[in-house]
């Protein structure tokens, strides 16, 4: 870090074979901190989609087959989805404080309920098929039910839906380091990357275009890598 | 030339399919005429190819299917040759109408029955609005809709299953096409109305005189309906001749077995008659008779070549080894040596 | 048949069923009475919305009834009983479905499918003999005991409904609702399923409810027929008394609608129309009655004076 602070020459270097991603204002290698902030980016997205993605499916799951939770959760549902989810965020991340678990648990504060209704019209959907009712007549308890009949189902939809909450975390991650809430200054990241460029637009527009491209890659490829195992987890697709 | 007596002919037809990567024959060499005004039905299991033998006739194999080889002609005109949906436009209700067995996959769920059967009418017999509502209120009562007038104005989820059937024939007739199409129309329906539409389908040709393709599974609903039976079996024709000749006179094993198999022709306190197996896949290359291993009188000779068609009579043929002269002389199984005499029984009793 | 001194297994007392309520309300059986007797295959035959799979699935308590009772080996199941008195019934009653490909879960193994009801009820002593017991149950349904380990998608629809019928059948069951287990196969493969239920009744003793609705099938299977029409049973009768001597107007036109195999009779035959107009109950209601022994029909006095000297 700040090796080059004083090396005028560092600064401002183009994409060259020694900094292949060039370097900013006080020399640093755009390379190093992209690697950093990604990493940073990517661990927010994983740990806060699983999360968001583990509590959804059971509560869900729960939500779908119970007519009583059913009317509980449906009005805590309504109240929470009137409500911009990135609202919501961002009043949490500025009375948590910035960090990187308060960050993650702020996103994932009520982020799972979207995730448990989904999963709820989907058992919902499920639960009447004519081979639930099948094991309904074979004595089958209802939780064995959900874990062997319905989940295996929805394990392409699950996925899915991991697939697509990914990148939006990572994105609202971006966003609010962008806005300069969320995590703390010391921890590099993607959204803070961007921000810190975002001036550099036309001058060194390789400082700002790079990483927002890095955060494009990752963003498509978990997708296309989240429907590959949708279409992998189905197994009348591999005959 | 085509022969004058003939409507439809179809020599040496192969269809195939690209499936994963490798092409599969759901068809496979057939030659068939279809002769002016009369009923043709073919029978056979799912998977045997009746389906996609007609769907080829009017040009709506999917994506993945063509006619790899042979030739199809409607009157003066090669169906095998025709490309674009505009081509087949002309064709393709106008002159061979399709009926399905989901009677809901050919109406529009949003327009009323009236409009759907006059929209026809405008189209393709170029009246005017008002004339065609007529027409279409004299189509529904030909079709056996009471109260056509006030019907008129109802939507499809109006009607029971029956009656939409009826539609989907009245709005098949407005096209005044020459052939019928009969996608298995009565298998989604009640016995009660599938008797109903039968005869319906009957009368309607005594007075529109169409022909018609009646495609089934059941080789028990075609006896009151077909001129003429062609039984299929793993995309080819095994055995084809007139209706009497198939019910009393069959040669081919299978169709012994079709016919034996019949729940009508059950005899208390005797096991129900059954074909062993299941029918061959398409994916493995078949060697011989494609119901050799089903087949209780299967020689030596049909695991090792394939039978060509023998000739019985003059409308009747047959492709099996059984026909060869050196076969050795097999008997027709007993419950169906005496067809008649056992249904006469049968009836009698009732 | 003499069937005063048979054993009863299930009776079914002027059962009542509907669905919704207020305007929407719909009554989709109603005043159904019979008796299954134990060993024997009793059909119930109707067209669609005739309410005969509603009466089958009340038998396994998937839909409620709204009157009447349904009684099971003497003791009434369909009101409130113990959740172990129904665990009980749900091993003792099974289901074939209509649909083999809808009513099998397709992300299980043939092996869990069969096994699932033995699980359940721990029906076995170890991992060892429930191997054991689901091999002879394939056997027996004519599959091979190396398809255990195949997924449903793998087999032919004649095929899967012998797997429908394995996971019913392994549970031992007194009674089995078969639901149109056959309309949804190819011809050829229906003769197979049915002689296999056959067998099971044969060789095993079970009691079915055979659920279809087609006539011409249950006469090769059933020892008696109902005739249902509208949620009513109209007719009852051991099967070759109701094919040779039908009395309900409605049987005779679901008799004569059978497509017979025969060209020259076939193509001399007419359709017999049932109108259900013919039939006035707006002074004398109508009941069921046995107009010979073990023939019941559902009509009024006066008709019941008619048939009683016409069909002696």
């Amino acid at each position: 870090m700040l090796v080059n602070i004083n090396d005028f020459k560092a600064r401002y270097n183009w994409p060259s074979l020694k900094y292949w991603f060039g370097t900013d204002a006080d020399g640093n290698s755009l390379f190093d901190a992209i690697w950093a902030g990604a990493r940073t980016s990517i661990s927010i997205g994983v740990i806060a989609s699983l999360i968001t993605e583990v509590i959804g499916v059971i509560i869900g799951s729960i939500w779908g087959v119970s007519k009583k939770i059913d009317r509980i959760m449906l009005e805590i549902y309504n109240v929470i989805a009137n409500v911009p989810s990135l609202l919501i965020i961002i009043v949490l991340s500025y009375s948590f404080g910035n960090g990187f678990w308060n960050l993650i648990f702020a996103m994932t504060c009520t982020s799972w309920i979207g995730t448990a209704y989904f999963m709820r019209v989907q058992v919902m959907i499920m639960r009447e098929r004519e081979y639930n009712v099948a094991s309904k007549t074979l004595g089958t308890p209802m939780n064995r039910i959900i874990f062997r009949n319905i989940l295996p189902y929805l394990t392409s939809v699950i996925v899915t839906d991991v697939s697509m909450a990914l990148p939006s975390f990572i994105s609202y991650e971006v966003f609010l380091s962008f806005l300069g809430v969320g995590l703390s200054q010391n921890v590099p990241s993607l959204g803070r990357l961007i921000s810190q460029y975002s001036p550099y637009m036309t001058t060194y527009p390789y400082l700002f275009w790079l990483p927002v491209l890095v955060l494009a890659l990752i963003t498509i490829s978990l997708y296309i890598i989240g429907q590959r195992l949708a279409d992998a987890s189905d197994p009348r697709t591999h005959m | 030339m085509m022969n004058d007596e003939n409507i439809l002919e179809v020599r040496n037809l192969n269809v195939s399919f690209q499936v994963r990567g490798s092409e599969i024959e759901a068809i496979h060499d057939i030659s068939l005429n279809l002769k002016k005004h009369e009923t043709l039905a073919i029978v056979g299991e799912s998977g045997s190819g009746k389906s996609v033998l007609t769907k080829a006739f009017t040009g709506m194999l999917e994506q993945n299917g063509r006619i790899s080889q042979g030739t199809i002609d409607y009157k003066e005109t090669r169906l095998s040759d025709l490309k674009v949906n505009k081509q087949w436009d002309k064709i393709r209700g106008k002159e061979i109408a399709t009926i399905f067995q989901d009677p809901m996959t050919s109406l529009d769920p949003i327009h009323t029955i009236g409009s759907q059967i006059s929209e026809v009418v405008v189209k393709h017999q170029k009246k005017s609005k008002k004339e065609a509502k007529q027409i279409a209120i004299d189509l529904m009562e030909k079709t056996g809709i009471p109260n056509a007038e006030k019907r008129y104005n109802e939507y499809p989820f109006e009607y029971s299953g029956g009656m939409r059937q009826r539609i989907v024939i009245a709005i098949a007739l407005a096209c005044r096409p020459e052939v019928l199409i009969c996608d298995e129309p009565t298998t989604a329906l009640d016995v009660t109305i599938q008797a109903q539409i039968l005869d319906l389908i009957k009368e309607l040709q005594a007075e529109y005189k169409f022909t018609i393709i009646f495609i089934t599974h059941d080789l028990g609903v075609v006896a009151s309906i077909a001129d003429r039976i062609a039984v299929m079996y793993s995309g080819k024709i095994i055995e084809i001749g007139t209706c009497e000749e198939i019910f009393y006179d069959s040669r081919h094993p299978y169709t012994w077995s079709l016919l034996s198999s019949l729940p009508q022709l059950a005899r208390k306190g005797e096991e129900l008659k059954s074909i062993p197996g299941t029918p061959p896949s398409l994916y493995k290359k078949i060697i011989g008779d494609a119901f050799a291993p089903r087949n209780q009188f299967a020689m030596s000779v049909d695991f090792k070549a394939e039978p060509p068609m023998f000739k019985v009579t003059e409308t009747h043929y047959a492709k099996t080894w059984l026909l060869d002269k050196r076969a050795p002389k097999i008997e027709r199984p007993e419950l169906i040596q005496n067809l008649h005499q056992h249904m006469l029984e049968m009836t009698a009793e009732d | 048949m003499d069937n005063s001194n048979r054993e009863t297994l299930l009776s079914i007392r002027d059962l009542e069923i509907t669905f919704g309520t207020g305007n929407s309300k719909f009554v989709a059986v109603q005043d159904v009475n019979f008796d299954i007797f134990k060993g024997e295959i009793f059909s119930l035959v109707g067209e669609s919305g005739s309410g005969k799979t509603t009466i089958g699935r009340a038998v396994l308590g998937i839909n409620p009834t709204s009157n009447g009772q349904i009684i099971f080996e003497g003791k009434q199941i369909n009101s409130k009983i113990s959740g172990k008195e129904k665990f009980d019934i749900e091993r003792k009653i099974q289901m074939i479905f209509q649909d083999p490909s809808a009513s099998l879960n397709e992300r299980a193994t043939v092996d869990y499918i069969i096994s699932e009801g033995l699980y359940n009820y721990k029906l076995f002593k170890n991992e060892e003999d429930r191997l054991n017991k689901v091999k002879k149950m394939l056997e027996a349904v004519g599959l091979l005991p190396e398809q255990l380990y195949r997924y449903p998608h793998e087999f032919s629809g004649g095929q899967r409904q012998r797997i429908g019928i394995a996971r019913a059948l392994i549970m031992n069951p007194d009674l089995v609702v078969a639901d149109e287990p056959i309309s949804a196969l190819d011809m050829s493969i229906r003769a197979q399923v049915l002689n296999l239920l056959k067998k099971f009744q044969r060789e095993q003793g079970v009691t079915f409810l055979f659920v279809a609705h087609d006539l011409s099938v249950v006469r090769y299977i059933s020892d008696r027929i109902a005739v249902i029409r509208a949620g009513r049973i109209l007719e009852l009768a051991e099967t070759e008394e109701l094919f040779n001597n039908p009395i309900h107007p409605y049987t005779k036109s679901l008799l004569s609608a059978i497509p017979i195999p025969d060209p020259q009779i076939a193509k001399n035959r007419g359709n017999i129309v049932y109108d259900p107009s013919i039939h006035n109950y707006s002074t004398e209601k109508p009941k069921f009655e046995e107009i010979k022994p073990g023939h019941f029909v559902y009509c009024n006095e006066t008709e019941a004076k008619e048939y009683k000297i016409n069909f002696k």
